[in-house]
Parts: structure tokens; C-alpha cells; sequence
């Protein structure tokens, strides 16, 4: 048994512990760390983003003379304009400002690298031959079932027909894809949580207490 | 006006950075082109994303000082929570501009030994509710909920080292379930997004969906 | 109340316990559980050794956060460990604000276990806000997306950034993450408009989705969570933190499916019996 005696690790130690409690029960010392987490989160999170405004915006601006990221530093400051209630309506320009990029950046991509190139990888072989031009039964089957199961699970989706006949029983194929998908899904869920817990308990057994 | 501005400031963006994506060479004959365009406005983009996190801050500080001035229940909590986050931006901001070897590391260790810990110990309690769950909410009520359950079984049998032990096919089957039968059904469901997503982003840039503008 | 309704309605704490007893017997008796090498972590490793150390850079993306970090910063260490066994330059980056840190945790990782130059051999440039539209930023141009590394250090001298003006000077991405942003921005906006090769490392419960990609081809090669970190260990043979959870992890998924199959059996007797 090697306990660590760096006062860093028993903070660590002592904050993951009162953190584990609310399993047992929701307590003060829970709470309390737990307002320690967003505070520390945070104020993390503002030292970030201050250094992107100072490294990209207030340095260039003032050093290199890139007088044009005075623009940007205005909008920025225009998302706070929401706190003074004479000017809030102000803040809806940066707002739109942010929406613009989103949309112009996004557009393209989702179109190029997901809509087209996901069709396009769908556009696969029925019947698959190997190279001495041998019917691989196996690949087929997977081939046939990829393409009808992402068409079924589209055909589920799709609202503007009623769902009956041939629709109704693609549509119900698309339900039991979607189940098994969703089973499959719950399945790593199960395994990522495990992983989580695990990373946690390595830390306050091994790093911390030094029995592991 | 108050309406109409951000419309077009939303518009010409997204309009721009789209046309970016097609078009090369200079802008209308000039030295500017549509590189530097997109670059620009990207550019300008990461400021005001940056500016925008302040935002969270701020409610923050007021919620909490207004429980700490009024001495409401829990005000312990929140002056933890506004001392913390003092802390961190004093130091952070602190190494920033005068940053030594010293500085550096107590950043790294506040960052290793309170932030990271604390956040990883929130996501790990889950998997306790996850057996919780297992044991008491997943049933094989119906037959699609049994599909969902004999597939989930079989994929943490898969992805669990011990389940080749159990029996050499869970892998197998495993492998077959997550790349042939999931990847059509995700293929589906992402493909649904993504055209869902393209029709909403083309709502907001034509100024159909105003919801985020808020009420007037 | 009969046994089956008491079984139905055992105290959680008890379900706790039991996995807690059950994820910590492992963990100090590792039971040597043999782990078989999953296709999608054997082309990431592929793709590592065919490196030119020479020519190429890899660029080391450190998209994650602390939360899903158990699952994801075993791959980053590993993966740096490979790229510096292999003297590849790295170029590490973030469009997470947390991944700087991580980054630094990983650089002081791999340098007690490598000889290797920071500036030269590998970089921490730090963290750029914006998320999907910082990563089309940084794409366009990475030698001037960032002034002063994480370190505070000018950019523009380092040697590792010799000749990296676009994002296809870089020869290889892989890109650790927990959410977003993550494979999606980077298909979007560096692997679709530019065709450079893309790896992922992702958190286990977003492997599901990211398979219509990986059967594209759009991601070249891919680390499923822990058991991904685990499978690269083996691969490059030095055995870390994913590889000594890997038993507990196989003990845990056998606990959970005993709860479901206990609670189901009970739930249809007691069914049955109130018929």
C-alpha cells in the first residue's frame, strides 16, 4: 500500500469521494462540491476563450495593425448589450452574426460529406463476386441488407404518404432496424459508462490510496 | 430595423461563406479574394464565439450573487462556486500575461486535480443508474423491445473481452449487428438529420425561422 | 409480499454495491482476459506505421473533455507513444477548451518515455473557440491560426511548422473526442473538401453512430473507447491504462446482463402468477 501524500492528490481524492456520495444520498458535501466543479469549469472555460480574444483579436489589432478585427471585438462585445435593457435588442445582431457563420460553415458540408457521400457509399453491389468471379452469399446478403435497411429506416421517417401497403411493411421493416440499432446503442452505452466508472475508480484506489 | 438587420446580417454571412465554398480567385477584379473572405469571416467568427462563452459567466455571477447578497439557503455553496471561478481566472488569466514555470504548473494542477476529477466523477456515478436501470426498467415487454434487449446482450457480450471465452460467435455476431444491421439503420437516421438539418438551415437563412431573434 | 415482488423491488444501493464489488475484484486480481484486435483500431495502427517520419506530420487533434476523458485520454496517450516511437512529427490541437490540458498531460506522458524535442518533434498550439467553424479556420490556415503556442511560445519559429501552410501538408489526423465538435465537423469541413486521411478515437457510446462513416471510408480507421485504447496497446506492445480494465470491463457487461435476466425472469413469473 503506497498513499500518496501529495496534498493535490487527496483534493482530488476527497472531491471525487463527495462527488460519489450523491449515489448513496443527495448531502451537503455533494452540493458543495459539485458548485466547486461549474465554478472551476467556468472560470476554465473564460481563461480559454479570453486568451482566442487576446491572441487573435486585441494583439493583432493593436501590434500587427489589423484594424479590421475591430469589427468582430464590436460584435462580441454586442452579445453582453442583452444584460441593459434599453439596448438588448442590440445583442441580436451578434446573434445573427454567429447564426450566419453556423449556417454558411455547416451547408455545404453537410451536404457534401453527409448527404452525398453517405447516398453514394450506399450505391452498393447486389451481388457480390469475389475475384475469380465466384457469388459471395454472405457479402450479398450484407449488401442487400444495408441498402433496404437504410431505405426502410428513410421510408419510417417520411410523412408525407400514407403508411399502408408496400410503405406500411417497409416502414415496419425500418422499426425492427431502428430496435436492433437502438439495442446495439444501449449496448456500448452499457460498455462506456463501465469505462467512465472504471477511469474513476483507478484513480481514487490506484492514484490516490496506492492499492492498486 | 431591429428585425430586419440581423436578417440580413444573417443572410449575407451565410450567403458569403457558402458562395466561398464554390468560388475562387479575386473578389469583383480586386486584391481580395474569396479565400481570404472565408478566412476573414471564420476568423471573426472564433472572436465572437469567444466573447459569446462570457455570457453563461455572467448569469452565473448574477444568480449566485443574488443568493449570496440575500443570504438565501445554500449561499455557502455559491460563494465556493464564485471563489472557484475567481480562483481559476486569476491564475489563468494571471499565466497568461506573466506566466513562469511556477504558474504554469499550478494551472495544469488546478486543471489534473480539481476540474478534470470532479467533471470525470459526474459522468461515472451514470453507470450505477445504468445497472439500476437494467435491472429494473429493461423489459422484454414486446417483441420489439425483445429485439432491442437480445441485441444489446449480445453486443456487450461482444465487446467485453470475456464473451469470445463464453462462446467464439459473440464477437462475430457482434460485428455483424454493429457494422451491417446498425450501420444501416444510423445511416438512415443521419441521413434523416442531415436533410432535416440542410431545411432548417435554409429556413434561417431566407428568414423564415426567426425564433432565435426572440420577441420584439 | 412474495420473494419475486421483493426481488423486483430490491433496494438500489444493493445494485450499486454489486457493481462497485464486481468492477474492484479485477482490478486488483486481473483475471488476463485475452483481447482480440478489433479491424477499425488495426488500420489506425496501420496507418501510424506508414508514416514517413521524414516527410510526414500528423496532426493530434485533443477534442475532449474531462467528463468522457476515462474513456478517450488512454488512446491519446497511446497513440502519442506510437507517433513518437515512430519520430513522427505531431502537431497537437484543440477545438475543446479542456484539450490543451489534456495535451500537456500527454506530452509529459510520452517525454518520460521518449527523447523528444518540443517545438521540433511535437507542439501544443493550444485552443481555438468556434468549434466547426474554427476547425475550417484552422484548415485554411494552420501556421497562422495560432501566434503563440499553449505554451507561449511564437509559432512561426518552430521547426515542426516548417512547410505547413494548408491543412493537406498535413499527412495523417487523428482526432480524440467526446462529442462535439468531432468527426462530423472534421468530415465536413478538412476530410471532405481536401481528402486528408482521417482516424478517429471516440468515446464507446458514440461508436454506433460514427459506423455509416467508417463503412464509407471517410474514417479511415477508428478507436472505440477503452477497448480501443486497450487493442492499440497490444498492437504496439506496452501495455497502459486501457489494457488493466479491460477484466473488470468483461466482469461489469456479465453483471449487467444477470440484472436484466434476473429482473425479466421475476418480472414474467410475477406476471404469470398474478394470471
Amino acid at each position: 500500500m503506497n498513499i500518496s501524500m501529495d496534498p493535490w492528490v487527496w483534493l482530488m481524492g476527497l472531491g471525487m469521494l463527495a462527488i460519489f456520495s450523491f449515489v448513496y444520498k443527495e448531502n451537503a458535501i455533494y452540493r458543495l462540491f459539485e458548485h466547486i466543479y461549474v465554478g472551476a469549469a467556468a472560470g476554465y472555460t473564460i481563461v480559454v476563450n479570453y486568451g482566442n480574444i487576446v491572441d487573435r483579436g486585441i494583439m493583432p489589432l493593436f501590434k500587427q495593425g489589423k484594424y479590421n478585427l475591430v469589427v468582430p471585438l464590436i460584435i462580441g462585445l454586442l452579445l453582453y448589450a442583452r444584460f441593459f435593457k434599453n439596448i438588448a435588442w442590440l445583442s441580436r445582431w451578434a446573434i445573427a452574426f454567429l447564426l450566419g457563420i453556423g449556417v454558411g460553415v455547416s451547408t455545404f458540408g453537410e451536404v457534401n460529406s453527409v448527404i452525398i457521400a453517405q447516398v453514394r457509399a450506399s450505391m452498393m453491389t447486389l451481388i457480390v463476386r469475389n475475384g475469380a468471379g465466384v457469388f459471395q452469399l454472405g457479402r450479398s446478403v450484407n449488401n442487400w441488407i444495408m441498402v433496404l435497411g437504410t431505405l426502410s429506416v428513410l421510408l419510417y421517417f417520411f410523412f408525407s404518404v400514407e403508411q399502408k401497403g408496400l410503405v406500411k411493411h417497409g416502414s415496419a421493416l425500418g422499426r425492427a432496424i431502428m430496435m436492433i440499432t437502438f439495442g446495439v446503442s444501449f449496448g456500448n452505452v452499457v460498455m462506456g459508462r463501465i469505462s467512465l466508472l472504471l477511469g474513476s475508480l483507478e484513480t481514487i484506489f490506484g492514484q490516490w490510496l496506492g492499492l492498486l | 430595423m431591429r428585425r430586419e438587420v440581423p436578417l440580413v446580417i444573417t443572410f449575407v454571412i451565410g450567403v458569403l461563406l457558402i458562395a466561398s465554398y464554390f468560388l475562387q480567385g479575386p473578389i469583383l477584379g480586386g486584391e481580395y479574394t474569396w479565400k481570404t473572405l472565408s478566412s476573414d469571416i471564420t476568423n471573426w467568427g472564433v472572436l465572437v464565439s469567444a466573447f459569446a462563452v462570457g455570457i453563461a459567466a455572467v448569469n452565473l455571477t448574477r444568480i449566485h450573487g443574488n443568493k449570496i447578497t440575500n443570504q438565501r439557503p445554500g449561499f455557502i455553496n455559491s460563494i465556493a462556486l464564485i471563489g472557484t471561478m475567481v480562483i481559476f481566472i486569476a491564475v489563468g488569466v494571471f499565466n497568461k500575461h506573466f506566466g513562469t514555470a511556477g504558474t504554469r504548473a499550478l494551472f495544469q494542477n488546478m486543471f489534473d486535480y480539481i476540474l478534470s476529477p470532479l467533471g470525470a466523477a459526474m459522468f461515472a456515478i451514470i453507470a450505477f443508474y445504468v445497472a439500476s436501470a437494467s435491472y429494473r426498467a429493461f423489459r422484454a415487454r414486446s417483441a420489439e423491445a425483445t429485439m432491442l434487449l437480445i441485441a444489446a446482450i449480445i453486443m456487450m457480450m461482444a465487446s467485453a473481452p470475456i464473451g469470445a471465452l463464453i462462446w467464439s460467435k459473440f464477437p462475430v455476431i457482434g460485428k455483424w449487428l454493429l457494422d451491417v444491421v446498425n450501420m444501416a439503420g444510423q445511416r438512415g437516421i443521419r441521413l434523416g438529420v442531415a436533410i432535416g438539418g440542410f431545411a432548417a438551415s435554409m429556413r434561417i437563412l431566407l428568414g423564415i425561422d426567426r425564433g432565435h431573434l426572440g420577441s420584439e | 409480499m412474495n420473494w419475486l415482488d421483493k426481488l423486483q423491488q430490491i433496494d438500489r444501493r444493493v445494485i450499486y454495491t454489486l457493481l462497485l464489488v464486481v468492477l474492484l475484484i479485477p482490478m486488483f486480481r486481473p483475471l488476463g482476459i485475452p483481447l482480440e484486435v478489433n479491424m477499425t483500431t488495426q488500420k489506425v495502427y496501420d496507418l501510424v506505421q506508414a508514416l514517413d517520419p521524414a516527410r510526414d506530420v500528423a496532426l493530434f487533434v485533443m477534442d475532449y473533455s474531462p467528463g468522457g476523458s476515462p474513456d478517450v485520454h488512454p488512446q491519446a496517450l497511446i497513440v502519442a507513444e506510437h507517433l513518437a516511437q515512430r519520430g513522427v512529427r505531431t502537431i497537437m490541437v484543440s477545438f475543446v477548451d479542456a484539450g490543451p490540458m489534456f495535451a500537456e498531460q500527454v506530452l509529459d506522458h510520452v517525454s518520460k518515455k521518449y527523447d523528444i524535442v518540443y517545438g521540433t518533434d511535437f507542439v501544443n498550439l493550444g485552443y481555438l473557440a468556434g468549434m466547426e467553424t474554427a476547425i475550417k479556420n484552422f484548415a485554411e490556415a494552420p501556421h497562422t491560426a495560432f501566434e503563440r503556442d499553449f505554451r507561449n511560445n511564437p509559432v512561426a519559429s518552430m521547426p515542426i511548422m516548417a512547410g505547413i501552410t494548408h491543412i493537406t501538408d498535413i499527412a495523417f489526423i487523428i482526432d480524440f473526442q467526446t462529442g462535439d465538435p468531432g468527426y462530423n465537423a472534421f468530415l465536413k469541413q478538412v476530410q471532405g473538401p481536401y481528402g486528408v486521411t482521417y482516424a478517429a478515437g471516440i468515446v464507446t457510446v458514440s461508436v454506433p453512430n460514427a459506423m455509416p462513416f467508417v463503412q464509407s471510408g471517410q474514417i479511415s480507421g477508428l478507436l472505440q473507447g477503452l477497448r480501443g485504447a486497450a487493442e492499440y496497446e497490444v498492437l504496439v506492445g506496452s501495455p497502459g491504462a486501457g489494457a488493466a480494465k479491460m477484466d473488470a470491463q468483461s466482469l461489469g457487461h456479465l453483471l449487467i446482463i444477470g440484472f436484466i435476466i434476473v429482473g425479466n425472469v421475476a418480472y414474467f413469473l410475477n406476471k404469470k402468477k398474478a394470471v
